[in-house]
């Protein structure tokens, strides 16, 4: 009952920010936010507790085409669920920085949001994820639509909705015909059916399940939405693209297509892995060629997902592990980094690095808070970010040592566009317009401490995390010979 | 056959209220006529009626029947509800249409119960000669006009077809009925005769449900027509020849012969591409629905391929969903086209949703539901279609299915961008409250029916 309660929880704050009007809206987000982050504290003391009764939901929906709304929080699921409650006050938060027009429009689909990517999250049943996986892009849709600034908005919102719509389609068929098999969408009878399919047929299917999880994720080369839609996207809804949104994708591959479709992965996945290793380094190459800092946050994240991507279709227990820890860091280094482009752009209008620099010297607290992001963000030992690529890259050598030497560059790579950035925007001596830099209001100090607290909390203790999803991650690969 | 009673009753009663000149009541009068035909189907449903059965028993209302003639009679509160703001109340033109509607309503309950070729020919005439003149009922519009010839001209030459079809049918067999039609197949084996005739008779209805290559009429009609009876005939005139099909093609016949098969696999196929392909390139919102109907309907034709292992209870499932959807798309673009001049391009819905925020939301929420997005009934619609076409092994189709579907939600979308285009002074569109209710119920029917799903299953 309490998985429901997790899903009740932004749809109840949907519902009164949709009815309440623009009064007081932030606060009611905010508030849901709180409130959806103490049911999953709740939700993980219960399975600490071993109750694990309370954390699924099982009932029929259609019954003769074997589809129930089903949910469980695992290991996994809970890891999942912290990230959405985790990000959704902070990104709440964050956005307290700006006005928003009609904010109870924009916080309500904010929830709305939250409400998919929580079911996408929790369900046990595969078509209920396909509804979640999809019901997403709407909400996001109309964010982008409305609340964008972006002169060609219209076409670049068609291009991510059309994009991800034609990618996940692709899922469906692949969902179905392993349906047809199952004859229930539950994912143990999935992936029993999965399995006992020959390898060629889950070739197909992973093939299917790949091209829609590549668009979302994005990796190399079906990323080409995703740069503009960051670029054009309002910060908060940036923030809930890269930090939760396209986890759902990597999260379905550890869900679905991993424990499904072990020989699809292995012997006819090759070419994902492949493809995960140019997308790092063409994205890291991209990254260091921008001149905006939103969009080099942008091709950032398509480079760091490609090491995520291929550390879970490695297929073993230390991808997979890494893969829920990154997702986790990931998620907070986005929204974290997404909101220093906030700061920056709501004093000067505008984010070309070049002509920044020398903010440190008027504001050094802003600088020692995005220099400890970016350690986070190019994985330095004793932040967040290390403890996920390190077990990504661990997972990924055991199956490919070139390639991972390959997807390995995106630390050296990360450090060079990431400090770099750090470099030309922080350093050096102050313009005269730059002087002008108005120093951090606590809100913003407050927010970006968080993000930098978490972020080193979980680099030097990930345990509580690792150990949360272990049992989990066993459970996914037994049977499987890892 | 109370359900028949009832609807003709209905039309004539609404002829004579304009007679005696009491207007007025023409609305409440369908519409508790309508509740009570969906009263009555409901207590009859088992019963599995068979009237006059001395006299050859030509109509069976058994359960498919009625959930049909419940599901038409439901459309067609919406659509007398939406429509009565279209006809001004103290004319007797909107009698007559009324009138009209009801009379082809009569043929939507015949085709979903009759057991005999007679019937369903009679059915389909009674259907489609009412349409051929509200087509043309706007009589003053050259295109109106245009819309109403093309249908009649065309219309009467598939009848013709279906007709010669249904002949060549009885002299293969020797009788009308379905059920001696369905034992002289027991073996499988169609005379070269019965071949020819089913043949005709495929083209017959293909025709009624405009799916490639029959489907040239249906844009110019569709446009020319005046609005709410493009709106009938999207929904009730298609479901009914729909359920019309699906007791010949879905049941009588079967087992289908393989050729048939492969001919609405390509058909679907044809339909589907060409369906897209040209409502992309509309900028008339009103023709860019047209060939989204033809896609739908491309996408019902799914059911018919399947009928060996689908009961009727999906295509019923899909004849609500998209009738309501529909219902609310056509009588939008009737309401926006009507302000302004008219003006029925895409154009014309910019800024709708700071005119008129209730007509915006529900067309969001209709054009989402034709696109396949889940949570909305269009989504459950789709997949099950496209869960039979898998389970039938007819792969190549689901690609096209797929694909076609990606392209249909670009030109959906493109029109929920123009919704929500800002614009300067835009004036607001005020629509009557019957409207806005019956928008907002229209709404929430698409959403509910999406997690109610389950509910269809006691058909």
């Amino acid at each position: 009952m309490l998985t429901l309660l997790l899903l009740a929880i932004p749809l109840l704050g949907a519902g009164l920010l949709f009815a309440g009007g623009a009064k007081n809206a932030r606060t009611i987000a905010l508030a849901t936010g709180i409130v959806e982050l103490l049911a999953v504290l709740g939700a993980w003391g219960l399975s600490a507790q071993g109750q694990t009764e309370l954390l699924s939901f099982d009932r029929e929906w259609i019954g003769p085409l074997g589809i129930s709304y089903a949910f469980n929080l695992d290991g996994i699921s809970i890891v999942m669920a912290l990230l959405v409650a985790l990000l959704l006050p902070l990104i709440v938060y964050a956005s307290f920085n700006r006005i928003y027009k009609h904010p109870h429009y924009f916080y309500g689909l904010m929830m709305l949001m939250a409400a998919s990517m929580m079911g996408a999250f929790t369900t046990t049943d595969g078509l209920l994820f396909y509804v979640f996986y999809e019901f997403a892009l709407i909400p996001i849709y109309f964010m982008i639509l409305n609340w964008s600034e972006h002169p060609n908005k219209s076409a670049i919102t068609l291009k991510f909705f059309i994009y991800t719509l034609f990618g996940s389609l692709f899922m469906l068929v692949a969902l179905l015909y392993l349906y047809n098999t199952a004859g229930s969408f539950n994912m143990e009878a999935l992936y029993a059916a999965g399995r006992s399919m020959s390898g060629t047929e889950q070739g197909w299917l992973f093939a299917g399940f790949f091209i829609a999880f590549a668009v979302k994720i994005p990796v190399f080369p079906l990323h080409s939405w995703q740069p503009s839609t960051y670029d054009a996207a309002p910060t908060a809804g940036t923030m809930l693209l890269a930090g939760i949104m396209l986890k759902m994708a990597t999260y379905g591959l550890i869900r679905i297509v991993v424990p499904a479709l072990p020989e699809g992965v292995t012997e006819y996945g090759t070419w994902a892995l492949v493809l995960s290793a140019i997308s790092v380094l063409y994205a890291s190459g991209m990254a260091i060629a921008q001149q905006r800092y939103k969009l080099l946050l942008a091709w950032s994240s398509i480079a760091h997902l490609g090491v995520l991507s291929a550390g879970i279709l490695s297929g073993n227990a230390q991808g997979l592990q890494g893969g829920v820890m990154e997702m986790l860091s990931h998620g907070i280094l986005s929204v974290a980094l997404f909101f220093v482009y906030d700061i920056i752009e709501s004093r000067l209008n505008h984010d070309h690095m070049d002509k920044m620099g020398g903010i440190r010297e008027v504001n050094p607290l802003f600088a020692f808070l995005f220099f400890a992001l970016v350690m986070g963000s190019v994985a330095l030992p004793l932040t967040s970010g290390f403890v996920g690529e390190f077990l990504l890259l661990l997972g990924f050598y055991q199956v490919s040592p070139w390639l991972t030497a390959v997807a390995g560059l995106t630390v050296v790579l990360g450090a060079v566009y990431m400090l770099r950035a750090f470099q030309v925007m922080m350093l050096g001596s102050a313009s005269e317009s730059m002087r002008q830099f108005a120093p951090l209001t606590s809100h913003e100090k407050t927010m970006l401490g968080i993000c930098v607290a978490l972020v080193i909390a979980l680099g030097i203790y990930p345990d509580p995390i690792l150990s949360l999803a272990n049992p989990t991650v066993e459970s996914l690969l037994q049977g499987l010979n890892r | 056959m109370k359900e028949l009673l009832i609807i003709s009753l209905l039309g004539i009663a609404v002829l004579a209220l304009d007679i005696l000149k009491m207007r007025k009541m023409v609305m409440p009068v369908i519409v508790l006529g309508l509740l009570g035909l969906i009263g009555v189907s409901t207590a009859d449903w088992g019963r599995n009626e068979v009237p006059f059965a001395a006299y050859g028993g030509m109509l069976t209302f058994d359960n498919t029947a009625l959930a049909f003639t419940i599901i038409f009679a439901l459309l067609g509160v919406f659509w007398i509800i939406l429509a009565g703001d279209y006809y001004a109340a103290s004319t007797s033109k909107r009698t007559d249409i009324f009138a009209l509607v009801l009379f082809s309503m009569c043929g939507a309950v015949v085709l979903s119960a009759y057991t005999n070729l007679v019937m369903l020919f009679l059915g389909v005439e009674i259907l489609s000669i009412p349409v051929y003149v509200l087509a043309a009922s706007n009589r003053k519009n050259v295109l109106s006009n245009e819309s109403g010839f093309k249908y009649f001209f065309l219309g009467s030459l598939a009848s013709a077809v279906l007709l010669f079809g249904i002949s060549l049918t009885y002299g293969a067999v020797g009788s009308f009925d379905l059920q001696s039609i369905q034992q002289h197949l027991e073996g499988g084996y169609y005379s070269p005769m019965l071949l020819m005739g089913t043949a005709m008779m495929l083209v017959g209805f293909t025709f009624k449900i405009s799916v490639a290559p029959f489907h040239f009429w249906a844009p110019d009609v569709y446009q020319g027509a005046p609005t709410p009876i493009t709106a009938y005939m999207a929904t009730i005139v298609k479901g009914a020849a729909f359920a019309g099909m699906y007791k010949l093609f879905g049941s009588a016949l079967q087992p289908l012969p393989t050729a048939y098969i492969t001919a609405m696999v390509l058909m679907v196929a044809l339909t589907l591409i060409v369906a897209n392909l040209m409502a992309l390139v509309q900028t008339n919102a009103k023709r860019m629905l047209a060939f989204s109907g033809i896609s739908h309907a491309g996408f019902m034709l799914g059911f018919i391929i399947a009928a060996s292992t689908t009961p009727p209870v999906y295509l019923m499932y899909y004849t609500l969903t998209y009738g309501v959807a529909s219902m609310v798309a056509f009588f939008v673009v009737q309401q926006v086209a009507a302000i302004q001049a008219d003006d029925d391009s895409v154009d014309a819905f910019k800024g709708l949703i700071k005119r008129s925020p209730v007509m915006a939301v529900s067309m969001t929420i209709a054009l989402l539901s034709m696109a396949g997005i889940p949570p909305l009934s269009g989504f459950l619609a789709k997949y099950y279609v496209i869960t039979n076409m898998i389970a039938h092994e007819h792969m190549s189709l689901v690609i096209i299915m797929i694909l076609t579907s990606a392209i249909g939600a670009v030109y959906y979308l493109k029109l929920i961008a123009h919704i929500f285009t800002p614009i300067e002074n835009a004036g607001r569109i005020m629509i009557s409250d019957s409207m806005r209710r019956t928008f907002i119920v229209l709404s929430l029917l698409t959403i509910v029916l999406f997690f109610a799903a389950s509910l269809l299953e006691v058909i």
